[in-house]
Order: structure tokens, then C-alpha cells, then sequence
């Protein structure tokens, strides 16, 4: 018997030798890939956070100086002061217009309201017709037809919203909400179709009206799905620059920077192997990650704590 | 002044509309034994006034909405066919046929005018056309593969490590690292991958077990039942062919709406081009660039043009998107 049982528990090791070697063989190529452009790259760029570069491309440490001059700079007006602080201001200003909206939206169209078909429809026109080719057209209706026409409606000398000093930040904010509606409608929308239909005309028989069913009902039944959209958006609540690159690829005024497009116009600008600009962006960015992980995990628990599908 | 008015009113008549369609749905009555549906005005309350207004004022919005969307589309087609002379004269307006003609040479003439100078070489369409169809195919079949392939693994094998890594994709999702871009440039230039799309389509994705499309993909692959799995081993096939010919095959309608997802993405990419790969323009690049190069005066093509070509581009996308909804 025993021989037996040794053989058994011998086939078994084998069968799980030969299981960790499969697994191996799929993993292997993911976590190298995973150690070089992740871990490594994250790596550098906290150590990069701690040193200077010289033209020559000599590393020297400098300690904290890099994340001294990053608070001090968000004290001032400096460029990355002033980003951050505008990133801020796209972030709460979209989040807090745009979530509002998506889910009235959203619910205007689940219950079937005069045009939600069409609304369904063209909500997804920026997806269908690729969103870069939406945002060129954008910018070109905004600079062209726009001041044309409301000359021909008497408004003499009215401004291109994008390049007009008075304008240009709230056409950024404005433009950052008016395209993003697609996708998080037709989330939204789904997640209320999968509600039971017999729980919404319950209510409805016992007299709940629409803003009852709406907020009693609704929004409560599809909580993951906003927990899920807000907290992986707050994740950007400091690098929001809304569609800067678009509109002025390099060029943007400072004064509407936001920080991604700070670490993108830095990182872009330095002229061949002059890396001397790097560590201002490694430091900033490691302060601006240590600031936002709370925040994210504090959003986190506050999800799970009103989440109440789950009771 | 007339066109404030036009938009006030145009709202009202609007609100009316969506007010009186909401206000009708509830007090619609439905007889269930001849079918017919009336309408019980007496069941009408303040409360259902109240809320009929309300979603007026959101529905009146979100047509207001979808006109803003639908507007700067129908100008970029309007504009694309005008002639040069009723552009210049008429920029807003649609096109005066009897008086300037249409121009559909404009989507011919912007076929030979699309190019790029990047350094020394000059990018045509075709070259932009196989550098978005490269950077649109490889790395979303490469995404999908790799994310296919390790949800597979993660989620029907026991292994040592296995919820650790399962867990660290969740960290990589949430935790927000900022400012990484610099050291990437660096690591990049030193791997003689900046700059270099050929070699980089090819490198496997560096978050594979982590993100929205692999936890779509891992959910998908729970759901197969191990039945499955067991009776094609007792059968005699080994692990490669369970994973490629059995569970896999299985998964592929997801598999696909995720290609679809990244390729859009991917084709639509101008800003990996315009940071990482700037010497091998694709479509999107291409366009977004040569409507900078107008936009500054330097451009060798017309607003109608320019226009034209944005029409051309959108189709690709558009084909796909509309082909794919069932899936998607």
C-alpha cells in the first residue's frame, strides 16, 4: 500500500512541478517587462528625485534640494507651482460638473425620455469619429467659424476661445467636460439596465416618484460602478491638464499649465542627451504621488463606507 | 441680439417638448384587457409637475448638448466642399453651390499635400498609413495576447505568489505615480528605444496583470467552468493545448472587444508619436501636425483641405466602431 501512496503523491508533485514550470513559461516575459518599465523606471525616477545632472550627463546627490525647491515653488508663482494649482482647479471643476451630469444623463436615457435614443447616439460621436480627429475639428471651429459667425450676429472682434489671454483657461475646462460625456454615459447607462426591473416597479407602486427612484433607488444600486469611475479618477486629481497638447502642442500660455503638461513639455523640450531638467520633474512628481496616495485611499474607504449593495 | 433670442426660445421650445413628453409617460394608463393606452389628466400632482420640469430641463439640456456636438462636424463636412473663394468669403455659412460650385477635388488635393518633413525625410500618406496601422495592430494584439495568456494562468492555477501578484495589479492601478516620464525618457535613450516604434511595438506591455482590460479578462476567464479543463486532460492534452485550443477559444468574443477598444486607441494615438516617436509619424500625428503647420501660416493646404483630410481620417475609426457595436 504504501508504495502505492508514494507513487500517487509522487505523480502529484510531478503534475505540480510541471504546473509552476507552465506558469513560469507564460509569466516569465510580463514580469521581466514588468521589472524593466515599471519597477526599474520607478526606481530611477525616485532616485533621479535626489540627484542633479550636470550638461555632461554626470549624476551628483543632492539631497533634498530638488523637493525643497518643488514646496518652495508651490508657495510662489513659479511654472510648477502654478500647474499643480490648475490641475486642481481642471480636476474639481470637471469632476464636480461632469459626474452630475453623466448621471442625470445617464438616468434621462435608462428611463426613456423624450430623445434618449439620439442623445445615445450622438454622445458616442467623439469615440465613433476618433477623438483626436474631434479635438482638431474643435480647435478649428473654435478658431475659425465661431468668431466668424458671431461677427455676422453683430459681435464685432469676439476672441478664438483657445488663444485669447481671457479665455483660453475656462475653453480648457469647458472643452475637458463637453468631450468627455461618451463613455461615462454609456456606462452608467448600462450599469442602471442591469438593475431589476422589479425592484423599480415596486417602488413605483409604492408611489415613489423619479427623483425618489433616481436617488433612493438608483444611484445606490449602481455605487461600484461610480466608486469605480471616481476613484480611479481621483488618481489624476493633481496631473489633470485638460487638452493642452492638443491645442498648443508646445506652445501653451504658463499661466494655464497643469502639471501633466509641465512633465510633458519638460521631458519633451530638453534637447537631445541634456537631461539637466529631469530631476526638478522626478522630485515634483514623487511629492505630487505622496500627496495624491491618501487621497486616494481615503476616497477608497469613503466608497466602500457609503456602499450600501454590499449590506 | 436676434440669435440670443433664437437660443432662448429654442430652449424653451425644447423644455416644452421634453416637459410635456415626461408629464405624458406618467400619467399614461394602460388597459390591460383591450391593450389600449390612455391618459388619466386628473392623476396629475404638483409632485409629477414638479418632476416633469426637472427632467424637461435636463433633457432640453442634453439636446442643447448633442446640437453642440453635432455642429462642428456638420461645419469640418460643410467647409470640406467649399470651393477656396467661398471659404475665405463665406467661412460659417454652408456652401454657395449656384454661385462657387462644390469642391470634392479637396479630398483628392489633400491626399498629394498630406506630408510631413521629420529631419531629412518626408513622410507621405502611405508611410503614416503604415505607421498607424503598425502602431494600431501590434501592440493591441500584443496587449491582449499577454493580458490573455496571464489571466489564464492567474486564474485557473495555484501558484505561489499568485494572489501577491493579483494584489500588486491592484496596487499598479491605483497607486497614482506622477513624474515617471523623465525617468522613462532616460531608460528609453539609454535602450535605444526612443525614437524607435519598429522595436517597441514588439516589447510585451509592462503592466500586464494589472489595469481595466485584464480584470475584464481574469472575471472571463473565472467564469469557464474546470470541467472543461479536466476532461481535455484526462483526454491527453497537454497544458498549451487546454489554454490555446480549449478555455481561450472561449474567451475570444471578450479578447476581441478589447482589440477593438485599444485599437481605436491606439490609432488615435498622436501624443505617443508626438513624445516618443517623433521621426516615424502616424495618421493621427501626421494631421495634427500639418494642421499646426496651417494653423501658423507655414501649411501647404487649405482650411477646406485640411478639413477634407480630418473626413478622410475619421472613416477608419467610424468603420470599425459602427461594425463592432454588437461586441463593443
Amino acid at each position: 500500500m504504501i508504495p502505492v501512496l508514494n507513487k500517487e503523491k509522487r505523480i502529484k508533485l510531478n503534475k505540480k512541478r510541471i504546473d509552476n514550470l507552465f506558469v513560469l513559461s507564460i509569466l516569465i516575459i510580463p514580469l521581466i517587462s514588468f521589472a524593466i518599465f515599471y519597477v526599474y523606471v520607478n526606481l530611477n525616477s525616485f532616485v533621479l528625485a535626489f540627484q542633479s545632472i550636470d550638461v555632461y550627463g554626470d549624476y551628483e546627490w543632492v539631497g533634498l534640494k530638488n523637493i525643497t525647491e518643488f514646496l518652495n515653488g508651490l508657495k510662489g508663482d513659479s511654472r510648477v507651482g502654478l500647474s499643480v494649482k490648475n490641475s486642481l482647479i481642471y480636476w474639481s471643476s470637471s469632476f464636480f460638473i461632469s459626474m452630475p451630469l453623466y448621471l442625470l444623463f445617464s438616468y434621462y436615457v435608462y428611463k426613456k425620455n423624450f430623445g434618449h435614443s439620439m442623445f445615445f447616439i450622438v454622445v458616442m460621436l467623439p469615440n465613433i469619429v476618433a477623438s483626436f480627429v474631434y479635438s482638431l475639428v474643435y480647435k478649428m471651429f473654435v478658431d475659425i467659424a465661431l468668431p466668424a459667425f458671431m461677427e455676422s450676429q453683430g459681435f464685432a472682434n469676439f476672441p478664438s476661445l483657445i488663444y485669447d489671454d481671457r479665455t483660453n483657461f475656462g475653453n480648457n475646462i469647458f472643452y475637458s467636460i463637453w468631450l468627455s460625456f461618451g463613455t461615462s454615459t454609456l456606462v452608467y447607462t448600462n450599469a442602471m439596465r442591469g438593475i431589476d426591473d422589479e425592484i423599480i416597479e415596486s417602488a413605483q407602486l409604492d408611489g415613489a416618484n423619479n427623483f425618489r427612484e433616481f436617488f433612493s433607488i438608483v444611484l445606490p444600486l449602481i455605487w461600484p460602478t461610480i466608486s469605480t469611475f471616481v476613484i480611479t479618477g481621483v488618481t489624476g486629481i493633481f496631473t489633470a491638464s485638460g487638452s493642452l497638447l492638443v491645442f498648443y502642442n508646445m506652445g501653451a500660455p504658463t499661466k494655464i499649465w497643469g502639471f501633466g503638461y509641465y512633465i510633458t513639455y519638460t521631458v519633451k523640450t530638453a534637447v537631445g542627451s541634456d537631461f539637466s531638467s529631469y530631476p526638478a520633474v522626478a522630485a515634483s512628481g514623487l511629492c505630487v504621488t505622496i500627496i495624491t496616495l491618501p487621497v486616494v485611499f481615503f476616497v477608497k474607504w469613503l466608497c466602500n463606507k457609503l456602499d450600501k449593495t454590499e449590506a | 441680439m436676434k440669435f440670443i433670442i433664437f437660443l432662448i426660445v429654442a430652449f424653451f421650445a425644447l423644455f416644452a417638448v421634453a416637459f410635456t413628453f415626461k408629464l405624458l409617460s406618467s400619467i399614461k394608463v394602460r388597459d390591460t384587457i383591450n391593450g389600449k393606452t390612455t391618459y388619466s389628466f386628473r392623476s396629475i400632482t404638483p409632485s409629477k409637475l414638479i418632476s416633469s420640469c426637472f427632467w424637461g430641463i435636463v433633457g432640453a439640456v442634453a439636446i442643447v448638448y448633442c446640437c453642440s456636438l453635432i455642429i462642428p462636424l456638420a461645419w469640418s463636412l460643410m467647409t470640406a466642399l467649399k470651393t477656396p473663394v467661398d471659404y475665405i468669403l463665406n467661412s460659417f455659412g454652408f456652401p454657395k453651390v449656384e454661385k462657387y460650385g462644390l469642391a470634392p477635388e479637396n479630398f483628392i488635393n489633400v491626399l498629394q499635400r498630406f506630408k510631413l518633413r521629420q529631419g531629412t525625410r518626408i513622410y507621405g500618406l502611405a508611410d503614416m498609413l503604415i505607421n498607424s496601422m503598425l502602431y494600431a495592430v501590434v501592440p493591441s494584439l500584443s496587449n491582449v495576447f499577454w493580458m490573455t495568456v496571464v489571466a489564464y494562468v492567474m486564474a485557473r492555477y495555484k501558484f505561489w505568489g499568485n494572489k501577491a501578484l493579483y494584489n500588486l495589479g491592484l496596487i499598479v492601478m491605483l497607486v497614482p505615480i506622477v513624474g515617471n516620464m523623465a525617468s522613462s525618457m532616460i531608460i528609453k535613450k539609454a535602450l535605444h528605444l526612443y525614437d524607435n516604434m519598429y522595436v517597441s511595438i514588439l516589447i510585451p506591455p509592462s503592466t500586464a496583470f494589472s489595469g481595466m482590460h485584464f480584470l475584464i479578462l481574469y472575471g472571463a476567464m473565472k467564469v469557464v467552468p474546470f470541467a472543461y479543463s479536466e476532461a481535455a486532460e484526462i483526454d491527453g492534452a497537454g497544458r498549451y493545448s487546454i489554454m490555446f485550443k480549449i478555455i481561450i477559444p472561449m474567451v475570444i468574443p471578450t479578447c476581441a472587444t478589447l482589440f477593438i477598444l485599444e485599437f481605436i486607441a491606439n490609432w488615435n494615438a498622436y501624443e505617443n508619436f508626438l513624445i516618443w516617436f517623433p521621426s516615424t509619424p502616424n495618421i493621427a500625428y501626421g494631421m495634427y501636425s500639418f494642421q499646426s503647420a496651417a494653423s501658423q501660416g507655414s501649411g501647404a493646404a487649405t482650411v477646406p483641405e485640411i478639413l477634407a483630410g480630418f473626413i478622410m481620417c475619421m472613416i477608419p475609426s467610424a468603420i470599425l466602431y459602427l461594425s463592432s457595436q454588437k461586441l463593443i
